[in-house]
């Protein structure tokens, strides 16, 4: 009997275990196949989505390059890829938590102290089920992995398009409204400007704010302040500087909306190139009074160098003598007609005119195309001679005692040349100052310069190798009614002809 | 400030952050559907 029974009991073992080692198996498998992936999905949940207090910091953040701009990195450009490690590691954690849970359950099936024989077949369902489920689940969670780096890898490659598109449209905007940024300070094209965070009390400075690895339509500051990124999307409201690092000079005449002219006044010392561009400034301001433009200063710099161009020409003080120094530009911004223009005038003491170690270094000369030189008749020994002595005796102390024009002209010429400015599209303008004095000769000036003057070898010399030239006799003086002499409005109409900008007739 | 600036990070991320999860989640739903006979 007893033997019947041990029989019936073992056949029904042997059932149970035919069936309790297969279905913990299957079970487990399943679990582990589906919870894995699961794990890593909820992972990446908690760290693109839900981001609870208990996540912590990423294991890997991506460094900012030596010497970036203080800007936080674009998402796509490092952030989402150590957002990816995060994911995985933290679904791993979830995982390795699974599976000690798994591990504790089977050991527990070969508990001495509860009832092996029943438990101990799961047990062994489910470690096998544990292996054969972990290796599935593996492949599942890295395809998972693996969808999501797609994801970023194919937005990364839009976001980086997108940029480039971005770049390539603002180059070609302002290469279509033909603008050249010129810094005022270091006399260097600048490709883009760069600008300062505008949040007020911050001051970061970001050299390059254009598309790129901080930000494409916009870049986001250290502070937190949004800032635009390309001139299309309204960075020029921003305060702009010069991104050389050995430069970085104020640009503060919202560089990258306007044309700029490089206008460099050169001549000998004492020719009037001083008095000349007062009496322009003071030209313009007169016709921004009468509405017929709108002229201001570009900067703060120039509205301190130029604020009392008229009181100086209106009292009939002589200008003070121009520093020998690498000169800033006085800019000026011009409006007329709709038209917005922004002006360069480089006025340089007349003895960085002599010496080439001295003319070098003034490097505007090479993005100029309209150059303006200034001889003072009286300068001129030959003309000098030929006036009569009692004249002689009273223009005297107004006589300037620099050495020959011609000198300042070929050496600037021969600089300008070596700058790479190609003279066959550039234009001259060769001003007699002192026309008050010297009285305008009847007829053509160039002429005049050639047989009274003696300048036939500069005369022949300048139309020889300018496109186009221009001899004008000038008198930079204010009369008894307040207006500028009308041969600066005239000087002024031709040196901007050529740049889109129709000056007003008369005075 | 490294704590100002992880804060400004949470906030500049956020809305990328979830549409990756939500275009990752898309992307493996319909390769499912995809996948399953």
């Amino acid at each position: 009997m007893d033997a019947v029974v041990f029989i019936v009991l073992a056949l029904l073992y042997v059932v149970y275990l035919a069936i309790a080692v297969p279905a913990s198996a299957a079970a487990a498998a399943a679990g582990y196949a589906v919870g894995m992936p699961i794990a890593y999905l909820a992972g990446l949940g908690e760290v693109l989505a839900a981001r609870p207090r208990s996540l912590g910091s990423p294991p890997r953040r991506p460094k900012q390059p030596e010497g970036a701009d203080p800007a936080l990195l674009q998402y796509f450009y490092g952030p989402a890829i150590a957002d990816a490690d995060h994911a995985v590691r933290t679904a791993y954690a979830s995982c390795r938590k699974f599976w000690d849970f798994g591990a504790a359950a089977v050991q527990s099936a070969f508990d001495l102290d509860g009832t092996p024989l029943l438990t101990a077949p799961l047990g062994v369902g489910g470690a096998i089920g544990m292996g054969v489920g972990t290796a599935a689940g593996t492949v599942l969670a890295a395809g998972c992995a693996l969808v999501h780096l797609l994801v970023v890898g194919v937005s990364a490659a839009a976001v980086r398009a997108t940029g480039t598109a971005l770049r390539a449209a603002d180059s070609a905007l302002l290469r279509l409204k033909n603008i050249r940024i010129v810094c005022p300070d270091c006399y260097r094209r600048v490709f883009y400007p760069g600008y300062v965070c505008p949040r007020p009390g911050c001051g970061n400075r970001h050299r390059d704010v254009r598309p790129g690895r901080f930000g494409i339509f916009r870049r986001r500051c250290q502070c937190g302040e949004p800032m635009s990124t390309l001139l299309l999307l309204g960075s020029a409201r921003m305060t702009a500087f010069c991104p050389y690092e050995d430069c970085g000079g104020s640009l503060e005449h919202r560089p990258g909306e306007a044309p700029e002219i490089v206008l460099p006044f050169f001549g000998a010392r004492g020719a009037g190139k001083t008095r000349l561009m007062f009496s322009m400034v003071t030209q313009l301001e007169a016709w921004t009074r009468a509405g017929r433009l709108k002229a201001e200063f570009g900067d703060s710099a120039t509205s301190t160098e130029l604020a009392d161009a008229g009181e100086v020409l209106r009292r009939g003080r002589a200008t003070t003598i121009t520093p020998v120094r690498d000169p800033r530009a006085n800019v000026i911004r011009l409006v007329s007609r709709k038209n917005i223009r922004i002006l360069h005038l480089y006025d340089t003491a007349g003895e960085r005119f002599y010496r080439s170690d001295r003319t070098q270094p003034l490097r505007y000369l090479g993005q100029a195309r309209t150059f303006i030189l200034l001889i003072d008749p009286l300068s001129v020994t030959a003309f000098w001679q030929r006036l009569p002595a009692e004249r002689r005796a009273e223009l005297a102390a107004l006589r300037s005692e620099a050495p020959s024009a011609e000198l300042a002209y070929q050496q600037t010429y021969q600089q300008i040349e070596a700058m790479g400015v190609r003279l066959r599209t550039a234009r001259l303008a060769v001003v007699f100052s002192r026309a008050d004095l010297t009285g305008v000769p009847e007829g053509d000036v160039a002429d005049w310069a050639i047989g009274e003057l003696g300048l036939g070898n500069l005369v022949r010399s300048v139309r020889q190798n300018f496109r186009e030239t221009c001899f004008v006799n000038t008198a930079a003086v204010m009369g008894d009614d307040g207006e500028i002499h009308p041969s600066v409005a005239a000087l002024m109409r031709w040196m901007l002809a050529r740049n889109g900008v129709k000056l007003p007739k008369g005075t | 400030m490294a704590e100002e600036i992880k804060n400004i990070e949470e906030r500049t991320y956020r809305w990328l952050r979830r549409f990756v999860f939500a275009a990752t989640l898309a992307a493996i739903a319909v390769l499912v559907w995809w996948l399953l006979p």
